[in-house]
């Protein structure tokens, strides 16, 4: 059987599992689906726009000072934690927390973004075509950014779950797949926390299964970047 | 040894940075908006109205005198005067001398409302005063006579002896100078060591009390420990309000700049009084150190067994070929989500205390792990100088920075600790963290921060030294 083949077999395997969703109500899941689409849209468009900027900016004298800038960067969002500064955000600019957690992973997932781009432009390193024309750059930040979605998705979720266990805010919040899960956890509803863990499971290995083939050059940087 | 130097240096610059930023970010959220006004009986920085990072304008005394002069030589207003009872005796050298430019009837009305304070201050003839222009008049006369007085070094001295000896002579000598005496009294409170300490405070906190009109006292019955906590309030209270009852000049006003700020009263409140306290009145230092502690010992034992997962996994995919079937398997357990493992495993029943929650911790981080060392991990196709792994390291450096943050960023790697704590019903620094945002805490969150941000940096520090070769201060693979 061809490796394609293949793939499309085992994707048959999450889209089944990712039906347990929907056994807690259509209009539920709807809605966590929404905001789930809404966070992961968020982050990997905050993801592209510094992705684009470092693409721009990545000279061979600029490289020192993009690394640095990850470097401080991550120093920066990391010295909070990250529910914490996410129910800052919330807080602080009445956004809904959804959101809130799309923006904090968006620039974790940009940070880790720029620092592929200042690799792959080292001395040394076969560097891809500079962002010459608005194309090549589109291509270039595509192919930095396809393999880090199901990271990104499995951070929204993580993050978004824990804020919800760890109750640093007000129940009243809803939120995707990962508020749901939390919830679950939290209030020990077993049932709801076994539907949404197959599901959220199931929607992790079919992307990562769609993005296996994701070109290596630019896959640096998906390794161990899962949320909780 | 120099280079040791200058990354500390480095070290604690950037520190300094990541706490700055910290500070603008929580203060921002959680200061309080008091109806009321000002609360002046506050030891809260939540409940200041000081700007945050630069004050361009400090009010001392001298210019709250200054303003409150203009202001009641237009109107009579109740909260000046309520202000000037509050500034008290301090104000008066400043005060008195001004009346004279004001008008007649405004340097009455401003006399007859400070009558009050000479009351508080025991003057003797203050009851007999019964009109505004009398009360002028009798200010005018009693500060031709004590003026001389209004020394520090007089004040100072006479706080000394009623440390030292007590007595209700003493007292009342001193509650004559009112709030003149302020920083003679807070400066005198001894660091309590024995019995004699406490009875030494109480007879200066006596003092404090009836000047101020706040209430911490040290009761009858008081230990040595409640002598300190009530010494450490006044301290604290003081901190924060000192400029109120003195004044600044030369490079002290330029000093004031930073100090007389929200972050300069938070770094000395952190510096010398261990991070003060939470709202609930418990040492932060206290707090947050039984909490990190655990939660440091669910990082270090679970980053120590997902090590030893990645070490055996390794040699395993050296010795074994794995099928496709194999791989399809290790995806399927790698996408269940850590807080459904967290949850599952705390629902079996392994609620019981730090030991368990290092075993919960070793098996959720490995099962983060597993990511890094699987082989649809790409970063296994790049060259080793992009991956900023030098090949000819040994092999356990090269796996050092998998065993400290366990091939995860640090970030997601503590909110799993957190999630951890939560789930196991540890008070860790997870649970400090709700709290303190809960109740808005900003002393506490700082605190939190100082020490997650003093973590990482110090991990960074180990990793550093581990990999001299790495351009970039970060190594890759610490947070990706």
């Amino acid at each position: 059987m061809k490796a394609s083949r293949r793939v499309v077999a085992y994707l048959a395997i999450p889209v089944t599992l990712a039906a347990s969703a929907f056994r807690l109500g259509t209009k539920t899941t709807a809605l966590a689906s929404a905001w789930l689409l809404v966070e992961v849209s968020l982050a990997l468009a905050l993801a592209a726009v510094l992705g684009i900027a470092a693409i721009l900016a990545a000279r061979p004298k600029t490289l020192a000072y993009l690394n640095q800038f990850v470097s401080r960067g991550i120093e920066l969002v990391a010295a909070l934690p990250l529910v914490l500064l996410c129910a800052l955000i919330a807080v602080s600019t009445a956004l809904p927390i959804p959101v809130a957690v799309g923006i904090v992973v968006g620039v974790l997932a940009g940070l880790r973004c720029i620092r592929v781009v200042a690799t792959t432009a080292s001395p040394g390193h076969e560097r891809p075509p500079q962002g010459s024309n608005w194309t090549t750059m589109r291509q270039n930040v595509g192919r930095a950014l396809r393999p880090a979605v199901p990271a990104v998705v499995e951070q929204v979720i993580g993050v978004e779950a824990a804020l919800a266990w760890l109750g640093l805010l007000d129940r009243t919040w809803i939120g995707g797949w990962g508020e749901r899960l939390g919830r679950a956890a939290s209030d020990g509803a077993v049932t709801a926390l076994v539907c949404w863990t197959l599901s959220t499971t199931a929607l992790a290995l079919g992307l990562k299964l769609l993005v296996w083939r994701a070109p290596a050059p630019f896959a640096e940087g998906t390794a161990g970047t899962r949320g909780t | 040894m120099r280079r040791l130097l200058r990354r500390l240096a480095w070290l604690i610059m950037r520190l300094f940075l990541i706490l700055v930023l910290s500070f603008f970010v929580l203060s921002s959220t959680t200061h309080s908006q008091s109806l009321l006004g000002t609360d002046f009986s506050t030891d809260r920085l939540e409940a200041t109205e000081l700007p945050i990072l630069f004050n361009s304008h400090p009010a001392d005394l001298a210019s709250r005198v200054n303003a409150l002069v203009m202001r009641l030589s237009r109107e009579r207003a109740e909260s000046e005067s309520q202000e000037l009872m509050r500034l008290g005796a301090a104000s008066l050298p400043i005060l008195l001398p001004r009346l004279d430019a004001l008008p007649i009837e405004a340097r009455a009305r401003v006399a007859w409302d400070l009558l009050p304070l000479a009351k508080r201050m025991t003057w003797r003839g203050a009851d007999d005063v019964s009109s505004p222009a009398h009360a002028y008049a009798y200010f005018v006369e009693m500060w031709r006579e004590r003026a001389v007085d209004y020394q520090p070094t007089v004040v100072g001295r006479w706080v000394e002896r009623l440390a030292a000896r007590g007595g209700g002579a003493l007292t009342q000598t001193v509650v004559e100078f009112d709030t003149y005496a302020l920083p003679a009294l807070i400066g005198a409170l001894p660091d309590v060591k024995s019995q004699t300490d406490v009875e030494r405070a109480r007879s200066l906190l006596n003092v404090l009390r009836r000047i101020t009109g706040l209430d911490w006292a040290i009761s009858a019955q008081c230990g040595i420990n409640e002598a300190r906590t009530t010494i450490d309030h006044w301290q604290r209270w003081w901190h924060l309000h000192a400029l109120e009852f003195t004044t600044v000049s030369g490079p002290s006003r330029w000093s004031a700049m930073l100090t007389q700020t929200q972050f300069g009263q938070w770094t000395a409140l952190a510096l010398q009084h261990r991070f003060g306290t939470t709202k609930e009145h418990r040492p932060i230092l206290e707090h947050v150190a039984s909490a990190g502690l655990k939660s440091l010992a669910l990082l270090l034992g679970g980053a120590a067994g997902a090590f030893a997962v990645a070490l055996f996994k390794r040699l395993r995919s050296r010795y074994s070929h794995r099928s496709l079937t194999s791989h399809f398997s290790c995806l399927v357990f790698m996408s269940v989500p850590q807080t459904s493992i967290v949850a599952c495993l705390a629902l079996v029943g392994l609620n019981h205390g730090i030991a368990a929650a290092v075993v919960v911790a070793c098996i959720a981080i490995a099962h983060l792990d597993l990511e890094s060392i699987h082989p649809v991990d790409n970063t296994s196709a790049l060259p080793a100088s992009t991956t900023g792994r030098d090949i000819s390291e040994p092999r356990h450096r090269q796996a050092l920075p998998n065993w400290l943050f366990a091939g995860t960023s640090w970030p997601f790697i503590l909110t799993l600790i957190f999630v951890i704590e939560q789930a196991l019903g540890l008070q860790g620094l997870g649970r400090c963290c709700v709290d303190a945002f809960r109740q808005r805490d900003l002393h506490l969150l700082m605190a939190l921060t100082t020490v997650t941000a003093l973590w990482l940096l110090l991990l960074e520090l180990v990793v550093q030294s581990y990999h001299p070769s790495q351009h970039s201060p970060i190594p890759l693979e610490t947070f990706e």
